[in-house]
């Protein structure tokens, strides 16, 4: 479960979040909105990637403050848009975050064919093309024990194959217990993902929808 | 014609001065900044001209400064036309040879001006002094670097977007796959040359400082110029701050206990300053004060460190930056003075883990807004 206390975010003057209380329990969530809505300042904030005003809380009793190590092992998340030193070849970047957040090289080799990526790893990052920067960064966001994984935008740039299977390895995971909160541009069908809740952020909040 | 010219002075021009502005005020300082008076540092560098012009040796170092400091220009063009933002630059291989050659002579002329002063000062006290042929010879050296940054910088835009692709290479010697790997992996891998320039002039200077008679060994100058050479690190910790943020800013998502990163950047400071380390090691050798060398060996990292850190404190332009970096070496220089110097490592640690345990998750870069 992932608790969303007093969330506010804002850029300047610009006010982008407004979240008096939000509770997630273990499931699987779309958040939809325009583009400006605030949808990955909301996933940032919930990664512990940027400051801001509230209180995240996991399973009750981890802070994303009082707690940042504990929380971050339980909070995965992959980026809209991926930045890696482009001189790092992925595998580097796959250990080093295998090493940090723990599982296995098993583990990761099965979301690896999962996902389809080839031998490029091996290359610096700054050799890939966004497609591939995205399936690395959807490989990383899978590495360890995580409770939630947020995933922003992951099927843009992947090629329709790649998309099907990122659906399949989501519902996979959700089955071993992983939640997931995603946004997404694309029409997700209900055969796809069948999501718990979709949400729609809108002028700093958050409306509930039907399940799809 | 002069548009053109106009963009890529604004372009390439202004930002290279701008991004290496605390290179220049490091160069500066110790140019100029430790001579007691203007008149003394007149007659040293009358000196120092003097020497290019009747010692081979010293000809020959002179040119490999401006050699590196050209090869310096190069590869900030190449960081350049390496990013999508500057391809328009590329429209210049549609003008002609010779109005192509024309555009980037001016703005090589801009971009080498410390070098062309500096060597025009030299023809001048050559010309004083009657040294006709060390004359000609230090000119055609200032032409011939200007030719070659030129016909180099011509090749980097014939090559295109070629120069856009990233080829795999082997580190010379392996770094853990580990945060501080990276980062020192990011240090030598973009910015050796600043590197480089950075380590020749502290390491000789504190070198050969440390190695003169006692009796003209001066602490208090040796503190300046050390603290004038961390100073001159202020540009690679900007960059070295900023590729962590934005290249491994996924690492704000990795369950790493703060202490461990701050250790790290600790960690990742003292690797760098090891040259200096080591040029310092007279100190205790020869002008015999093993705990002045231990004062000075533990402010190294601690004082960089401080500098890395304080960028946590707030979203900062390099401007910003270099004038509250002014601002510490001002205080830092004066409290070196007094009889409280050892402090000045404690202070420094004190200061680095307040501002970074209280700082570093309530970082945020300013940019545009996310979506």
């Amino acid at each position: 479960m992932i608790s969303l206390n007093n969330i506010q975010k804002s850029f300047g003057n610009y006010d982008v979040l407004a979240i008096e209380k939000l509770v997630l329990p273990l499931g699987l969530y779309w958040l939809r909105g325009k583009n400006g809505s605030g949808k990955s300042t909301l996933l940032n904030i919930l990664a512990g990637l940027i400051p801001f005003k509230g209180d995240v809380v996991l399973n009750e009793n981890i802070h994303i403050r009082k707690h940042p190590v504990a929380y971050r092992k339980l909070i995965n998340h992959a980026a809209a848009e991926p930045v890696y030193p482009a001189f790092l070849p992925g595998t580097d970047l796959v250990e080093f975050v295998t090493s940090i957040k723990g599982g296995s090289a098993d583990h990761v080799d099965t979301v690896k064919k999962g996902l389809d990526i080839g031998n490029y790893l091996a290359n610096p990052t700054g050799s890939y093309s966004s497609g591939m920067l995205k399936k690395l960064s959807l490989l990383l966001a899978f590495i360890g024990n995580p409770a939630w994984v947020l995933l922003d935008e992951p099927f843009s740039t992947l090629d329709q194959a790649s998309q099907k299977a990122l659906c399949i390895l989501i519902r996979e995971k959700h089955e071993q217990g992983i939640s997931f909160i995603l946004t997404s541009h694309h029409d997700i069908e209900p055969d796809e993902i069948n999501f718990t809740q979709t949400f729609i952020l809108k002028d700093q909040k958050l409306t509930e929808t039907n399940p799809v | 014609m002069k548009k053109i010219v106009q963009v890529i002075n604004r372009s390439v021009v202004q930002p290279f001065y701008r991004q290496h502005a605390g290179l220049f005020l490091f160069l500066f300082f110790l140019m100029f900044g430790i001579q007691p008076t203007a008149q003394e540092a007149f007659r040293t560098h009358y000196y120092l001209m003097h020497l290019i012009l009747t010692s081979g040796n010293f000809f020959l170092l002179a040119i490999i400064i401006w050699l590196i400091y050209t090869i310096k220009i190069l590869l900030f063009l190449r960081n350049c036309l390496q990013k999508e933002a500057y391809d328009f630059i590329y429209q210049l291989n549609a003008l002609p040879a010779q109005s192509r050659f024309l555009i980037l002579l001016r703005s090589a002329i801009l971009l080498m001006a410390p070098v062309t002063c500096y060597g025009l000062a030299t023809i001048y006290v050559a010309i004083r002094e009657q040294l006709v042929l060390a004359e000609i010879f230090v000119l055609l050296a200032i032409v011939l670097l200007h030719l070659f940054l030129i016909l180099n910088t011509m090749q980097l835009l014939n090559g295109g977007k070629a120069i856009q692709e990233v080829k795999k290479t082997s580190p010379l010697f392996p770094l853990p796959k580990a945060f501080f790997g990276f980062v020192l992996r990011g240090i030598f891998r973009n910015q050796w040359v600043t590197v480089l320039i950075i380590k020749l002039l502290s390491f000789f200077s504190l070198y050969l400082f440390t190695n003169i008679d006692s009796p003209l060994f001066e602490n208090r100058v040796l503190w300046l110029i050390f603290l004038t050479s961390l100073i001159g690190h202020s540009f690679l910790i900007f960059r070295n701050f900023n590729f962590i943020e934005t290249e491994l800013h996924f690492f704000r998502n990795m369950p790493q206990a703060q202490v461990t990163t701050f250790f790290s950047l600790f960690f990742i400071y003292t690797i760098l300053l090891l040259p200096e380390m080591w040029a310092l090691r007279g100190v205790s050798m020869v002008q015999d004060q093993s705990w002045e060398y231990l004062w000075l060996v533990l402010t190294g990292p601690t004082f960089l460190l401080l500098l890395h850190v304080l960028l946590y404190s707030e979203s900062m332009k390099i401007e910003e930056y270099l004038k509250l970096l002014f601002g510490i070496w001002i205080v830092f220089f004066f409290l070196s003075f007094s009889s409280w110097h050892w402090l000045l490592p404690l202070i420094c640690t004190l200061f680095s883990a307040a501002i970074f345990f209280t700082s570093y998750y309530q970082y945020e870069k300013k940019v545009g807004l996310a979506g």
